[in-house]
């Protein structure tokens, strides 16, 4: 048993992080015996005393069922929408699965969403065998998006933009106003009081995306927030929606 | 691509071992590389070698188009070697040539061995390898960058793939040829292998060899292999360290 | 590896069994691992060819024709000869085989033979020149695949070199800038004869001169080309797995051993070696 790597190293594809008996875990495979190597640009961990795995850095959106996405409209068909969630596989949108009664007999499902537009839902079923589907009526916040803007962060640095139970979000939300709804999938979806709010929560986004795995991000926010308080206090202290 | 007239009757290596651009027989030349370099795509790398200057964009894993491509039970791996026109002495015309269509089957196969595939059923990856300059070794220098944009777009792998040409001058073998070793040498053997697993994915050679030669030649391939797989690692370490994630992360 | 890329579901089951039957030392066909199939050379079958060849290797057939030419030398190579080869993979050969340009697996097979027989300089290229920086022969190599059970590569190169071996070209009388081709004619002055050995790996095991069956399991094949002398003249490894340094050093030793018998062969067709 001897374990290489240390943990939270930066590991690169082919890296030795163990010999032994250990078990593989997410882009960890074994070779040559024994010998566990990372597949992936990642930082190395060891869970359950004997797990191995990598959380990767960089690379696809991979759906997985119950993610909440943020979507984008590419084709409509006869009864349904393509939608690029930014993941390797488009997903289908079945007319049936869209809050909204529609008769895609007789109704155009353009009226209801077009090319580009955006839509927020959740994956209802993917196994990498068939294209992902997506479902807008589990859930009443998912559907047509209206208003606000719409980014795109690097997808493995979502769960450091919702932080720790959503408390970075809920920190941007109380401090600026904003409306803050992030897709597992590396779109976020902004609403705010104002254009000015809007802009601080984005550049404020893309601080947290930028230094995502650096020590000591939340106090780092915390005072920029409170710089971009003091610097127009009236739009942080106005109507929260 | 032809180097000065006379340079066929100078000898390419001194009695002593130098050769003409001053390096020693088992002495790479100097070597670049950067990592994410370009924004709109997956993954991406530049590599100087020499005067060789390689660019490489990975796309993907994404939906395979045109659709009958699509593999049921894993992703189908796309190169493109292909040289600029301006990268060579005279201009080479940008339609793909029969070399640039063989280098391209053949670094897609030094590829192959080490990208997951299976990972990403009916996807496709593409690598697009841009030669911006040549002055030997471009297949060589295109494999160990596009293995570095292959993992800089997190791609899983069970190893690096790293490559470098070997060859002979005056009855010698020598690391990594330049341009006019390559036109006047006796032998150049490109070699591509996976560091880790020890295996070879990429093989040619123009050129005769004994078999004490080509032994040789492939034990320093290996070195060669050795130390651009060191620079590989240290382009994604630099372009990723500051990211490595704190201890605060769930 | 713990996996193959390149080989399909089926064929992975296929090879399965196929890797246990090796292992006992015969193949389907019941060749040892390391056996040649029967090579069968015959030449000048064309008289308005200037050399042709056809070569089978059990049921695997190639062809080729030569003509030979007076042209301009490349401009970096003044008192140089040229010799081109081109390959097409007809029709004829395989269901698998479309008519129109060639496809990278085609172009790749056509430029292995190429080097082979070009790069080894074991033909005498300034032998080739008539006129310094003006004229010199142009020798076309025009290989056919004509049947492919496997191993096209070998038929290929083979069939091209005993064209070349046995093809004439002209004398010529000079005048000045004129050239006159006489009735008399030469060989082509090629020196050494490098012969292609391809050599497979199917599961573990390394097989040489692979058949159909066998390709189509196979993951990774390389052509050494190998001269009289024990060297090695040009290299190719094909297809998407890797090799060992070990398996590399013993495809040498296979293809220099069997790349021997078939030049003996090849002098006892050919009633002719190289000058």
């Amino acid at each position: 048993m001897n374990i290489i790597a240390k943990h939270r190293q930066l590991v690169t594809p082919g890296d030795l992080v163990a010999e032994g008996k250990f078990r593989a875990g997410q882009n960890v495979i074994k070779l040559n015996g024994d010998r566990f190597y990372a597949t992936v640009l990642g930082s190395f961990e060891i869970k359950d005393r004997d797990t191995l795995s990598v959380r990767a850095l960089r690379g696809p959106y991979i759906p997985r069922r119950g993610d909440k996405v943020i979507g984008k409209v590419v084709d409509i068909s006869m009864g349904s929408w393509t939608v690029d969630i930014r993941a390797p596989y488009e997903a289908t949108l079945p007319a049936g699965r869209f809050p909204a009664r529609i008769n895609p007999v007789f109704d155009d499902i353009r009226k209801f969403m077009g090319a580009d537009d955006f839509v927020y839902a959740e994956i209802a079923e993917f196994d990498r065998a068939r294209p992902p589907i997506l479902d807008a009526t589990l859930n009443r916040e998912y559907g047509l998006i209206r208003q606000g803007v719409v980014i795109e962060v690097e997808p493995t640095r979502v769960p450091r933009i919702i932080g720790k139970k959503g408390s970075m979000i809920q920190l941007l939300n109380r401090e600026l106003g904003s409306q803050i709804t992030v897709g597992q999938n590396g779109r976020v979806w902004v609403r705010a009081p104002s254009p000015e709010a809007v802009s601080n929560t984005v550049s404020t986004i893309r601080l947290i995306e930028a230094e995502a795995h650096t020590q000591g991000l939340t106090s780092r926010v915390e005072e920029r927030l409170k710089t971009l308080k003091n610097a127009s206090q009236k739009v942080a202290t106005e109507n929260k929606e | 691509m032809v180097e000065a007239a006379d340079s066929g009757s100078k000898p390419l290596l001194s009695p002593d071992g130098i050769r003409t651009d001053g390096r020693k027989i088992d002495e790479m030349r100097k070597v670049k590389m950067e990592v994410g370099l370009l924004k709109n795509c997956s993954g991406s790398a530049y590599i100087e070698q020499g005067k060789t200057k390689i660019i490489v964009a990975v796309h993907g894993p994404r939906e395979a188009h045109p659709k009958h491509l699509a593999q049921p039970g894993r992703a189908i791996l796309r190169t493109r070697y292909h040289m600029a026109p301006f990268s060579t002495s005279d201009r080479k015309s940008p339609a793909p040539s029969r070399r640039e269509i063989e280098i391209t089957k053949v670094i897609r196969e030094a590829l192959e061995p080490a990208v997951m595939l299976d990972e990403f059923p009916k996807t496709s990856i593409d690598v697009f390898i841009e030669v911006l300059q040549a002055d030997a070794g471009t297949r060589s220098a295109g494999i160990t960058a596009a293995a570095l944009a292959l993992a800089e777009a997190g791609i899983p792998m069970r190893d690096m793939v790293a490559a470098v040409a070997v060859g002979k001058l005056e009855g010698r073998v020598v690391m990594d040829l330049n341009e006019e070793e390559d036109e006047h040498g006796q032998a150049d053997m490109p070699v591509a292998m996976m560091p880790n697993v020890n295996r070879i994915t990429l093989l040619q050679l123009n050129g005769r060899l004994t078999r004490a030669e080509f032994e040789e030649g492939l034990s320093m391939a290996r070195r060669g292999v050795d130390q651009l797989y060191e620079m590989q690692k240290q382009a994604l370490r630099e372009k990723y360290t500051s990211s490595e994630p704190a201890q605060e992360e769930d | 590896m713990d996996s193959v890329n390149s080989i399909s579901e089926a064929a992975s089951l296929r090879l399965r069994d196929l890797n246990a039957v090796l292992a006992t030392g015969v193949r389907e066909d019941g060749r040892k691992l390391d056996e040649y199939r029967n090579i069968d050379i015959k030449t000048n079958l064309y008289e308005k060819a200037d050399g042709s060849a056809m070569v089978r290797i059990g049921n695997t057939v190639a062809v080729a024709g030569i003509k030979i030419a007076r042209g301009a030398p490349f401009p970096d190579t003044p008192n140089d000869g040229v010799l081109t080869v081109s390959l097409e993979l007809l029709p004829h050969a395989s269901p698998d085989f479309e008519p129109g340009p060639p496809d990278e697996g085609a172009i790749e097979m056509s430029r292995v033979v190429d080097r082979g027989l070009r790069e080894s300089k074991s033909i005498k290229y300034n032998e080739l020149c008539i006129i310094p920086g003006k004229s010199v022969w142009i020798i076309y190599v025009d290989v056919y695949a004509l049947d492919h059970d496997g191993n096209l590569q070998d038929a290929a190169g083979l069939a091209a070199l005993a064209a070349v071996l046995t093809a004439k070209l002209p004398e010529v009388k000079i005048e000045g800038d004129t050239v006159t081709e006489l009735e008399t004619k030469r060989p082509i002055p090629i020196v050494e004869t490098p012969v292609p050995v391809t050599v497979a790996k199917v599961g573990d095991h390394l097989l040489v001169d692979p058949s159909a069956a066998e390709e189509e399991v196979s993951s990774v094949r390389v052509t050494m080309t190998t001269i009289e002398s024990g060297v090695v003249a040009s290299i190719q490894k094909s297809g998407s797995d890797s090799i060992t340094m070990e398996e590399a050093l013993k495809i040498y030793d296979l293809a220099f051993a069997r790349a021997k018998e078939i030049r003996g062969k090849l002098t006892a067709a050919l009633g002719v070696s190289p000058a």
